[in-house]
């Protein structure tokens, strides 16, 4: 029951889009900061050369992603939306790099 | 759909607002700072009295005069000496240094060791250090590298919000003036800009919380970046077996001719000394190809490696054979750089990066406009972030020109000569603040501000010339170009501002109209 | 698991230092000590200054660069003393000397002509010299005045709005 006002809370829109909020504002900056961080380091493990080779570029655009990411999460039509476009992505990419790291152990 | 588009575009707009002007003012102090570190290599050569000599040909110096002194000495360290040439930097002083000591300098036209100011003089380090928040150690760091992605963010989120919104260009109000203008000139710089950015974040904090990547990566043979990226982009120096036999070096100016003759594309900047003296003796001769911009000058450094016995080459390090990765560092980190670039593409940054700091400017006058305007007619605009803005913005002009001007006021033998500059930098800065608040017309604290960096501007080449002993002339006909464009660039910034000074209105209805004619 | 678990948490971690110098003192436990200089690294800091300072006046007992393997064997000086890494500007490391086995003799004292100064682990500021007492008592007094000028500015707007309004 708890879980359904949650739910119904979050996934319901706002009536208008002048107002961001402070969740979402939190969803983006640490949102974003996750799945950039976590898609950027599976980006080191799918360039097909040595670590020390290919971390530059990831570490590199690291941070752009964050800023991209982090945009398209503060623009989410709910804080539903929001939640789920930190969420998912983390969880997929923590998934990827976890057989990336023990698969070529 | 309609609805969700209008939400959309609603959302984007006030998310870049919001993050504009939370992250505008320290923004703009790091573009604003920023452009004085491109002319870095001027300021450095202008503020200190050793630097007032002539550069010599790197070929025509008697090195072994110099140097040999320096490293017969039984304290200095034996290996891989590093002696930086002249012009590097357009320093025309010989460094010879090591990684454990101190550096020696020498004129090279005298072969006298000079005094180097040191932490007397520090006003291009200092406007350097500003630039990335370094005063306040960590958290200004971190603070810095944060506003940077937010920089990032606010330039995804303007591009989008140019395509997707139709924007009136017709500027027949101060809004609409500052609107357009926000809009036309990031839309033109942005390309640079992000550049330069991203690579900014990264070297604030992209480095700082890169031990989970590493680790990750390394499959936790390391958290340290340092470990995994240094051996590619800056490999050691490869060591060399000392055979402790004694023998002749030839002298290093024919060593300097040689590797022209071998690269002639290469500027050389620094040699590094393996194993000296010895029959094992090698020159380490790097530099900067300014024929291959973006590609080299920050990890990959073009070399040649001779023996320093015979002048035979023992290895080559040409810039396509640097690693693919290395090559991407390099041109990312080019622009924000500019190592070893010629002074008309320094000059064009530093422009491109001015204009940047007016459209964020423009930006923040925009919000601000749009406040004003719930205020009464007749009433004054008296608002924190206005007068915060102004002495952000504006007031960080006569602080700046005030250091330039003690400069060459403050003796250089004053105790904490360098304490009392930077704090009464700082002091002086925020009394802009104490006064914007005091003028409740802030027009006319700008035009205040304006005209007294004007002043202290064009004073600073004056005092200069008073205290150095050297006039314009001399310093042109001694060939020290470098400093005469300080002094020139110094000169006509301040006219510039004071002439801006003088043309800012101060009264509402002559704002108005300032603001909506055409410019 | 936990390994991949425990370096997210390794988010926090704020500063790291791209190239730290460390010092390693072991006590040969035959009068002598080894001392090692590396970087953070793990490259061994060769070329590096190592110097012995008595405590009791400064005196150089010993100086030496260390040498290609990055590490010296020396004697244990009788006298009380601390261990220098000199790395250059900004990189200096000091320790605590080694005693020797039977303990420091202190009347064995190295004369010298005037006592010299300890070097030290960092070069503290004096925080109370002249120019920062008067420099921080101008920006307590500029902080102050600005607080005055901004309630006394906006205490003058809000009456011009009242009379407006009336």
């Amino acid at each position: 029951m708890i879980f359904k006002n949650i739910y119904k809370t979050l996934s319901t829109p706002e009536k208008s889009g002048r107002r961001i909020g402070l969740f979402r504002t939190l969803c983006a900056i640490f949102g974003g900061l996750i799945v950039a961080y976590l898609g950027m380091t599976l980006l080191v493990f799918l360039i097909p050369t040595e670590a020390s080779k290919s971390i530059t570029i990831p570490l590199m655009l690291n941070t752009l992603a964050w800023a991209a990411i982090a945009l398209w999460i503060s623009i989410s039509p709910t804080k539903w939306i929001a939640l789920l476009r930190s969420v998912i992505p983390s969880f997929i990419f923590a998934i990827a790099i976890t057989f990336a790291y023990y698969g070529s152990k | 759909m309609k609805e969700t588009t209008i939400f959309l575009k609603q959302r984007l707009q006030r998310v870049h607002v919001a993050a504009g002007i939370t992250f505008s003012l320290v923004m703009y102090l790091a573009v604003f700072f920023g452009i004085f570190a491109i002319l870095l290599p001027y300021i450095q050569v202008w503020e200190k009295p050793s630097r007032h000599i002539e550069y010599m040909d790197v070929t025509k110096i008697d090195y072994a005069t110099m140097i040999d002194p320096v490293i017969s000495d039984p304290n200095f360290p034996t290996n891989n000496i590093q002696i930086t040439l002249p012009g590097y930097q357009h320093d025309p002083i010989l460094k010879v240094s090591h990684q454990f000591v101190e550096p020696v300098y020498f004129d090279p036209n005298t072969k006298e060791q000079i005094n180097n100011e040191g932490d007397q003089s520090q006003l291009a380090k200092f406007l350097n250090h500003m630039h990335y928040g370094r005063p306040l150690k960590t958290f200004g760091y971190l603070i810095f590298g944060f506003v940077a992605v937010g920089g990032l963010f606010l330039i995804i989120g303007g591009l989008i919000l140019v395509i997707m919104i139709k924007y009136n260009n017709n500027a027949k109000k101060p809004v609409s003036r500052f609107s357009k203008l926000h809009r036309k000139i990031l839309t033109w710089v942005f390309p640079p800009f992000i550049i330069i950015t991203l690579t900014g974040a990264l070297m604030n904090i992209g480095y700082t919380a890169s031990a989970p990547m590493t680790y990750l990566v390394s499959k936790g043979e390391t958290h340290r970046i340092f470990d995994l990226t240094s051996p590619i982009l800056f490999p050691p120096i490869q060591s060399v077996e000392k055979q402790n036999i004694s023998a002749d070096m030839l002298p290093i100016g024919e060593l300097i001719q040689k590797a022209s003759t071998i690269n002639p594309a290469i500027d050389f900047q620094k040699i590094t000394l393996i194993n000296w003296k010895d029959i094992s003796a090698q020159v380490k001769i790097e530099g900067y190809n300014p024929y291959m911009p973006f590609l080299n000058g920050i990890s990959n450094k073009p070399s040649i490696t001779l023996s320093a016995v015979d002048g035979s080459l023992v290895r080559q390090h040409k810039v396509m054979d640097k690693h693919w990765s290395g090559l991407f560092f390099d041109s990312m980190y080019f622009l924000h750089f500019l190592f070893g670039v010629d002074t008309f593409t320094r000059l064009l940054i530093a422009t491109i990066m001015s204009v940047s700091a007016f459209g964020l400017g423009f930006g923040v006058l925009l919000w601000l406009e749009k406040k004003a305007k719930k205020f009464p007619r007749n009433i004054p605009f008296y608002h924190w972030m206005a007068k915060l803005s102004l002495s952000v913005m504006i007031g960080v002009l006569p602080a700046t020109a005030l250091l330039f001007a003690m400069q060459w006021t403050l003796p250089f033998d004053l105790k904490d000569r360098f304490i009392w500059q930077e704090g009464i930098f700082f002091v002086s800065w925020l009394a802009t603040f104490t006064w914007s608040l005091y003028r409740i017309n802030s027009y006319q604290a700008a035009k205040e501000f304006l005209k007294l960096a004007g002043v202290l501007f064009i004073l600073s080449p004056i005092f200069h010339y008073i205290n150095s002993d050297f006039s314009l002339i001399q310093l042109w006909n001694q060939g020290l170009v470098q400093i005469v464009s300080v002094d020139i660039g110094l000169m006509i910034f301040g006219i510039l501002l004071l002439i801006v000074g003088f043309r800012l209105p101060q009264k509402n209805n002559e704002i108005q109209k300032f603001w909506s004619k055409d410019l | 698991m936990k390994k991949l678990l425990s370096t997210l948490f390794l988010l926090l971690v704020t500063n790291l230092y791209a190239h730290t110098l460390i010092m390693n003192i072991m006590d040969n436990d035959d009068n002598t000590m080894t001392i090692a200089g590396t970087f953070s690294t793990g490259q061994s800091a060769v070329d590096a200054l190592i110097r012995l300072e008595a405590l009791n006046n400064g005196a150089i007992l010993f100086q030496k660069r260390l040498p290609d393997d990055g590490e010296l064997t020396i004697a244990i000086p009788k006298e009380p003393y601390q261990v220098v890494l000199d790395g250059g500007p900004g990189h200096t490391i000091v320790k605590q000397g080694i005693a020797p086995i039977d303990g420091f003799d202190v009347t064995k004292i190295t004369e010298i002509k005037q006592a010299k100064k300890l070097s030290k682990n960092m070069t503290s500021r004096n925080s109370w010299s002249l120019p920062y007492i008067v420099l921080i008592s101008i920006t307590l007094l500029l902080i102050v005045l600005s607080i005055y000028l901004s309630k006394r500015n906006t205490d003058k707007i809000m009456r011009m709005i009242q009379e407006s309004k009336q």
